[in-house]
Order: C-alpha cells, then structure tokens, then sequence
C-alpha cells in the first residue's frame, strides 16, 4: 500500500494534520491565551481591577458569605432528577439542600477570590456517587461583596474552557475532540520528523523570498522543528493531565473493584472519613488550623500563603478541613496538604513526601498548568504556543499551495475549500476573540445576562467570518490569493485598537496610566496594540503577494488556453 | 454492498486498526499491568500514573506502526486479539486478588 515507512508517515501527517489541524489551531490559539487568563479576566471585569489578595479570614469573611449560597438553579434543575431517588420520596427543594462541602480558591494573579460549597443530596440514587449540586460565587475579598453573576470572566471561564472543550459542553464532547486531536499532534510532530530526518538541515532553513509554497514549507519545518521538545510536552502533558478521567478511565471503569479497595485502604490509614456522620456538631475556627498550617509550612522550610481550603462534611461530627499551600513559586503541582478535624481544630494528618512517580507526574502537569509565578517563562509558553499555531496554520497554506495548480486543472474544489477553512480558523478566529473583547466593553456593565451576549459576539462574528471566507475563496480557483486573508486581518486590527480605545472610553483606564500602575490591563492593551500593527504589516505584505500571484494567474491560464487549443 | 476491492477499504481497515484497535490494545495493556502491580505492593496511585504515561506512549507508537505496517491481517490479530486477551485476564486478576483478601 505505501511503499516505504517514510511515505506511510506523510500521508499521515497530511491527512490526519489537515482534519484535526483546524481543532489544534484553535486549542493552540486558546491556550496561548489561557497563559494570562486572569489577566483578561482584570481587562474584562472592570470591577476587579486591583491588586491580588491572601485568603481573607474564613470565620469572619468566608464563612458567613458561604452560608448564604444558594445551590445553582441551572445545576439543580439537569442534574437533582439525574442524582435523586424518587423511590425514596420526592426531590428536596432546591433551597433546602444541605451544605456539605465548602471550599475557597485564589492564585497569586487573582485579586478576586472563588469560592463554593457543594450541596449534599439527602436520598441519593447512588450513594457511592458524587452527589453534589454546586453553588458557586466570586467576591471582593477585601469587602466581601459578591460579584455580579451575569458578568463573564471572558480569560478564565471563556477563553481557558475553549483550549480544552471548545466550550461544547454537551455530554464533554468538546474534551473526547481536543483528547483525539491532541493524540493526533503527537503522532504528526513524530511523523514530520520521520519525513523529513534525511534532510535535516532543512529544518532549519527559511527561505522567505523564495515562491510562497517553497517559503511556507520552510517556516513550517522551522517553527515544528525549533519548538519541537515544547510541542511534545505540551501535547503530552496536556493528555496526561486528563487520561484518567477521558482518555483510559481504566481505573474509573473495569478496575473500579481495585480503585474502590485502595480507597477504603487509603482512608484507614489517613484517617480522613469518606462518608459524613450524620451527627450534627459545631465548627471550630478555622483561621486557628489556617495558621497552625503556616506554622508547619515555615518549620519545614517553605513558608506560604493558602491556595486552596476545603471543609468536607460541613457541620458534622467527622468533618475534616484541607488547607493546600498557594504552590505559585515551583512548577510541581503540590499543595503540602495539611488535614484537621473540623470539630476539635486537631491536626489529623499531614501529607507524606511524595513517591518518584507522583513526583514526575505532579512535575508534568504542574510544567503544563503553570500555576507558577515567573513572568518570563509565562511569555515563553505564550510564544512557545503561538510558534505552534504558526506551524499548523503554514501546514494549511502549503497544502493548498502545492494543490491548487492541480485541483484548478481537474476542476476539483479541495484547496479552495482547505483555503477558506484556514482563513475562518486563523483570521477569522482572532476577529471573532477580539469581537467579544469589543461587545464587552460596548455592551452596558448591569446588562441581564451580558455574558451571555458576549458569547454570542463570539460565535456570531466566527460564523460570519466563515461566510466571509468561502464567499471569497473563489480566487483560489483562479490560481490566486484569496484576499479573505486580507480583509479579515484588517477588520482584526481596526478590531483590535478599538478594544483599547474602548476600554480607555468606559474605564479611564487608559496605556499611560495603566503601564506604571496596573499591568494586567496594559498587557491585554498592549498586546492588542502590537498584534494590531502585525495585522496591518501582514495585510500589505498580502496585498503585494495577491498582486504578484495575480500576474501568474494570468500567465497560467493562458497557458491553459493555448494546451486546450493545442 | 461496500466495494471492498476499491482501495479506498483497505485504507479505512487501516485505520480503524490503527486507532480503535491502538487503543483496545493499550486499554488491556494498562488493564492488566494495575491488575498485576497491585497484588506484588506497588502503590495504586503510582501504578495508575505510571501506566498512564506509558500508555500514551504506547497507543502513539501503536497508532504508528498501524498506519505503516504491510500486513493489516496481523495488524488486525495483535490489536485486537491481544487488547482483548489483555483486558480478560486483568478481570480475572484483579478478581481473585480481591477475593484473596
């Protein structure tokens, strides 16, 4: 069937690389972003616009709030019948649902704190199951006054969900898609180096002037091959952080016996209860266990602030509160989780050092997760994942450069088609980003369900980018450039600098007050700013390059006429 | 009634191999090597994140092979016959560990 391995490796590579290609370029693009996710949040949440802040006190500040979360109503209403048993009686009101789980989140870029509580469900259909409807809320934690629920953190909730679901969150199908798609950049970066390993000076060749399918080809090779160890890991990391759950649930499913016994194992030795009491008891102080974990923190030589704190069977006699360390100075994912009961404010259990494979993991996914705090390694990851989009979309581009002359001679629509599906996921996809940093500012701060319509920005302009792109790639057909390419990046850069102006307008918040005083939102201003110029220089470079193609198109199709009458 | 003499069948067996049965294959790999860790005092954890990571590695390197190998028959017969072997026997390990205890 092929005739050698190397020529079973670039049909792979093509072919696979082109379908899931548009699925990466999107995962690559979002995750570049996703690097400053809270910052955009700050861009987008005016309100939020201040300096980060420790946990606040959780008896006097969190505690209180906590208690006055309701369960979501959107929560209760899919999941309440999917949870309760009805033989044993009808639902429990929403409003009546027992708190049993409480927990406060925050990072050292956050100024705004997250916090939740899990409500218990009082006859469950499986008992073993995860029975909770959630209630969750962001607050000021210097007030303690709750954020608007209608505003969108566009960074955070948006732009990091759609790196790794797409935001299609029916039945996680948006997850399986990036899971299968990522498995395919892994089997494509190993394939290209199969591909082209006899010249491998190639790799690092560009040759700029060169006819764009030769230039293409080159930079392809360059930004696969010069980000090649980044590439891998990223795509690895990111399938390892979610194969036990999507990619081999094994232990979730067929040795669900084994992970069960382990678990009751694992609970008799930590001491920490796996099921409530059922016996009502009052809360200790938790700022007292709080402090008691920084104690031990500084005794063991790594002093911190709290990350993560969770109260498990909130309000009974064996609940127990976990306090994790805020784990932002070191790439490893570790919390130094310190366990006490929540009734006598006991330390229960300390979390034992780690084993050399818990230790690798942690590291890897704590190397993809970048909780960490180190500005220049986090503008890395952002370039690091832009060089990749770089090199997926250049993969687009040489395949319908090497096509085109062809399909136009056999009348076939693929690299017309190939063509304007490359425009939608790169043009378009940054018109459509910048389209809901536009609606949110233009569309009012008290608006009823603004997040909402700020979805809808997103997806609206995506689509009509789409429309966009197909209605002007006929000039593929014509041996030419389509000039959707350049007409979308103009739209973004007039986009883009409207976004600041915009913010500057609504806020006050404009580069020279923000650059020396808050530089999440002058980041955000000026990234858009720069990206704006890109946009403006790679349409006149466009413009040049249509017009050098249009004079070959015509060569071309003379030529086609004479072969015909000849 | 599919053409199974176009070409385009054998590409498709291929792939199909190639992916679903790439992944049967690892899934019984990862299956029976838990099953068995546990039972000799290996940390369950450990032995669920190392095969983790083993097995991506293996489902690429699997996925590989299947797009390039000449003989689909045996492509076929190694993927799916050995997942499927791999995937019974750690049932039945992690049974009668259970039932030992």
């Amino acid at each position: 069937m092929f005739s050698s391995f190397r020529q079973a490796m670039a049909w792979l590579h093509t072919w696979f690389g082109l379908t899931l290609g548009f699925i990466l370029m999107v995962v690559f693009f979002f995750g570049s972003l996703s690097v400053f996710d809270r910052e955009i949040d700050r861009w987008s949440i005016p309100e939020s616009r201040f300096e980060p802040q420790v946990m606040p006190s959780f008896d006097e500040m969190l505690l209180p709030i906590l208690r006055s979360v309701e369960p979501d109503e959107q929560d209760y209403n899919t999941n309440m019948p999917l949870l309760h048993d009805l033989s044993q009686g009808p639902m429990t009101p929403r409003t009546e649902l027992p708190a049993d789980e409480f927990w406060a989140y925050t990072t050292h870029r956050d100024p705004v704190l997250i916090m939740g509580v899990g409500f218990g469900i009082p006859q469950p259909l499986d008992p073993e199951g995860h029975n909770h409807i959630h209630g969750d809320i962001t607050i000021d934690p210097r007030t303690g006054k709750a954020l608007p629920d209608d505003q969108l953190k566009i960074g955070s909730r948006f732009f990091y969900p759609m790196h790794y679901s797409l935001n299609w969150n029916w039945n996680q199908i948006g997850i399986y898609i990036v899971g299968i798609a990522a498995f395919i950049m892994m089997a494509a970066l190993v394939s290209g180096v199969i591909i082209h390993r006899k010249r491998f000076r190639e790799f690092f060749t560009f040759r700029p002037t060169k006819q764009t399918q030769r230039s293409v080809l080159d930079l392809h090779n360059l930004t696969g091959m010069v980000a090649l160890p980044f590439h891998f890991f990223f795509t690895f990391t990111g399938l390892l952080i979610f194969a036990s759950f999507y990619f081999f649930p094994v232990t979730h499913t067929q040795l669900e016996p084994l992970h069960d016994y382990h678990e009751m194992v694992e609970a008799s030795e930590t001491g920490l209860p796996h099921d409530g009491a059922g016996i009502p008891a009052e809360m200790a102080s938790v700022d007292a266990m709080v402090a008691k974990a920084k104690q031990r923190w500084t005794e063991k030589d790594m002093p911190g602030e709290v990350g993560f704190l969770k109260i498990t069977h909130v309000d009974v006699a064996n609940s127990f509160v976990s306090i994790y360390r805020a784990g932002s100075d070191r790439v490893a994912l570790v919390g130094e989780g310190m366990h006490f009961s929540g009734t006598t404010g006991e330390l229960i259990r300390e979390e034992p050092p780690r084993t050399a494979v818990s230790e690798i993991n942690e590291f890897l996914t704590g190397l993809h997760l970048q909780h960490f705090e180190h500005w220049l390694l986090r503008w890395l990851y952002v370039f690091g994942g832009l060089v990749g989009a770089i090199c997926i979309a250049t993969g687009f581009i040489f395949f319908v450069e090497k096509r085109k002359r062809q399909h136009t001679l056999q009348g076939s629509s693929g690299s017309q088609i190939v063509d304007a599906l490359a425009v939608t996921t790169v043009t378009g996809m940054l018109v459509a980003t910048v389209s809901m940093l536009v609606a949110n500012r233009l569309l009012p701060a008290d608006m009823i369900g603004k997040g909402y319509w700020e979805q809808v920005a997103f997806w609206a302009s995506w689509a009509v980018m789409l429309l966009h792109a197909f209605w002007r790639s006929s000039a593929v057909r014509h041996m030419r450039i389509s000039p959707a390419w350049r007409e979308q990046s103009i739209l973004f850069a007039v986009l883009a600098v409207a976004a600041v102006v915009l913010n500057w307008i609504t806020t006050g918040d404009h580069l020279l007050k923000t650059a020396f005083h808050y530089w999440p939102v002058a980041g955000v201003d000026l990234s858009l700013l720069v990206s704006s110029a890109i946009a403006v220089y790679a349409a006149r470079y466009l413009k040049k390059r249509e017009n050098v193609a249009v004079s070959k198109a015509i060569e071309f199709s003379t030529q086609k006429l004479e072969t015909s009458r000849g | 009634m599919p053409n199974f003499s176009s070409p385009a069948w054998p590409m498709a067996s291929r792939i199909f191999a190639s992916l679903v049965g790439g992944y049967l294959f690892t899934w019984g790999l990862i299956a029976i090597v838990i099953a068995a860790l546990i039972p000799l005092g290996v940390e369950f954890h450990d032995a669920e994140m190392g095969m983790l990571m083993l097995g991506l590695l293996t489902y690429l390197s699997l996925f590989l092979w299947g797009m390039a190998t000449d003989k689909l028959i045996r492509l076929w017969l190694i993927l799916f016959g050995g997942g499927v072997a791999m995937t019974m026997l750690a049932s039945v390990v992690q049974q009668s560990f259970l039932q030992g205890i």
